[in-house]
């Protein structure tokens, strides 16, 4: 073992345990670019992954592979939500896993994280730790289009 | 060949199907559940499968021990999509016989790399396939000959008119060497037509031409059913051959793209040189006379595509000719 992160998992110091690992490895690291957001969103992303995908993909069908995932993840949280007020913590865990996912499935490492508490929390039939998180991932989200906007990912232009 | 995705995270789904639609010679087909994919695959065949293991109702697991278990799937390769720390679910996994494990968060490059190779994998186990059907098969069309009037000499040209069509269409060249080896056996179904209607010198009475009509069916039943690609290419030409674009064909009826493009290539090469043979009943029809038929004949009788392909490369036809002529083969 190398090291190791305690649970109930902190935000800031896994975010340092990682940060501090992948130093030594180019390929794994990950970079803060939160930048102007002062509350407590996580703005990490998964420079590698992402750049790998755009390249991949090319910036349109990235934009639209984002667009599915603010959607979905909206939806996700307001079942989370709906989950949680009706107690119903398994449901709630199992809605944080799918999250985590496909947030790490694209390089949303910082997102990830967020999802990986609310599973902990729903796992330990913590409400007011769930509500938090449900309550940090939205804030997240919301800055998500703009910081990936400086990665030269945007979303698709609406047709109206 | 056809990917068959299953997973019930949009994003997850989307992202999958677009990394796989970036491999060569690859057909993502997405569905968000394992219900799903198992009604696809009662349709169709997939060549690789990729199926996330956390889904609500049926698992991925459950989907994997599904499809091992049928007669037709139990071979294709089957990836499980997992996150690293499930060391038990890719234990159980590898017992149900999954073919390999991509770990989530996807690796782009990982991930082609493994479709790569499963595919190439999936694609040389065909081929095995059809190396072990293909004695068989050879001598098979050899009995067709020995039960049609024709000379061999046009089944060699037919077949070879076939792959032209096929090579014109873009086929690869696996694809191209399959019509090539089926195409021969289209009339099997001569076998099981009484001497005395196969070989009729005179006009068939209806009574008759019904009979003469079930040699589709004969020469599918003889092949249907069949695990090799190029056994089953030839059920579909020899059911489907004598099918016409507009309808008016037999046994089905069967229109325009509904016909199998293998047997509307078929009808278009068989027939030309059919016009263009010599038969006791009939003088060869010269090259120019048979194109200017099957031409006429375009969206009617013959998929337009097919006979401007064919006709696209006068020199190609006039090598087989040529190379294949029925003195060649002394009569």
């Amino acid at each position: 073992m190398n090291d190791y992160v305690a649970k109930p998992i902190d935000r800031t110091k896994l975010a340092e345990v990682v940060a501090r690992w992948s130093q030594n490895n180019d390929d794994l690291a990950v970079t803060s670019i939160g930048g102007e957001s002062d509350d407590d969103v996580v703005g990490l992303f998964n420079p590698v992954l992402l750049g790998d995908l755009k390249e991949t993909l090319g910036p349109e069908a990235m934009g639209e592979l984002l667009q599915t995932y603010l959607d979905d993840s909206a939806e996700r949280l307001g079942n989370a939500e709906a989950d949680l007020a009706a107690s119903s913590f398994k449901a709630t865990a199992s809605e944080a896993h799918s999250l985590k996912g496909a947030s790490a499935n694209l390089g949303f490492d910082g997102l990830a994280m967020i999802a990986v508490q609310l599973e902990a929390a729903a796992k330990a039939a913590d409400a007011v730790g769930c509500k938090s998180e449900i309550g940090a991932y939205r804030k997240a989200l919301v800055h998500l289009p703009k910081q990936l906007s400086k990665l030269g990912i945007s979303l698709p232009k609406v047709v109206s | 060949m056809n990917v068959l995705i299953v997973d019930d995270n949009p994003t997850n789904l989307q992202l999958l199907k677009l990394l796989v639609a970036k491999v060569d010679d690859c057909v993502p087909v997405a569905v968000d559940s394992a219900e799903k994919a198992l009604a696809w695959c009662a349709q169709n065949e997939p060549d690789l499968v990729l199926t996330d293991y956390m889904m609500p109702d049926m698992d991925g697991l459950e989907l994997l021990s599904r499809l091992r278990a049928s007669e037709t799937m139990f071979e294709v390769p089957i990836v499980v999509v997992t996150t690293t720390d499930l060391k038990e679910v890719r234990q159980r996994a590898l017992e149900l016989g999954a073919s390999d494990f991509i770990t989530k968060p996807v690796d782009p490059p990982e991930l082609r790399a493994r479709v790569r190779n499963l595919l190439a994998l999936r694609a040389s186990q065909m081929k095995l396939k059809d190396r072990a059907a293909q004695d068989l098969v050879i001598r098979l069309s050899r009995t067709a000959e020995y039960r049609d009037p024709e000379t061999g000499a046009h089944i060699e040209r037919m077949a070879r008119y076939a792959r032209l069509i096929a090579a014109k269409l873009g086929w690869s060249e696996d694809e191209q060497e399959r019509i090539l080896m089926a195409a021969p056996m289209h009339d099997i179904g001569k076998v099981g037509i009484p001497d005395h209607i196969l070989l009729k010198p005179a006009r068939l009475t209806p009574e008759e031409f019904t009979a003469m009509q079930q040699h589709p069916r004969l020469g599918h039943g003889i092949l249907k059913g069949s695990t090799s690609p190029l056994v089953q290419m030839a059920a579909e030409i020899a059911l489907y051959h004598h099918e016409k674009f507009d309808g008016g064909g037999y046994p089905e009826g069967l229109k325009g793209e509904a016909i199998p493009l293998t047997a509307r290539i078929v009808a278009v090469a068989d027939v030309f040189d059919a016009l263009t043979s010599q038969r006791p009943y009939k003088k060869p029809w010269t090259v120019e006379q048979a194109k200017e038929l099957l031409q006429s004949q375009r969206g009617l009788h013959f998929d337009a595509v097919c006979v401007d392909l064919f006709f696209s490369d006068m020199d190609a036809i006039e090598a087989i000719r040529s190379e294949f002529s029925d003195e060649s083969r002394g009569l």
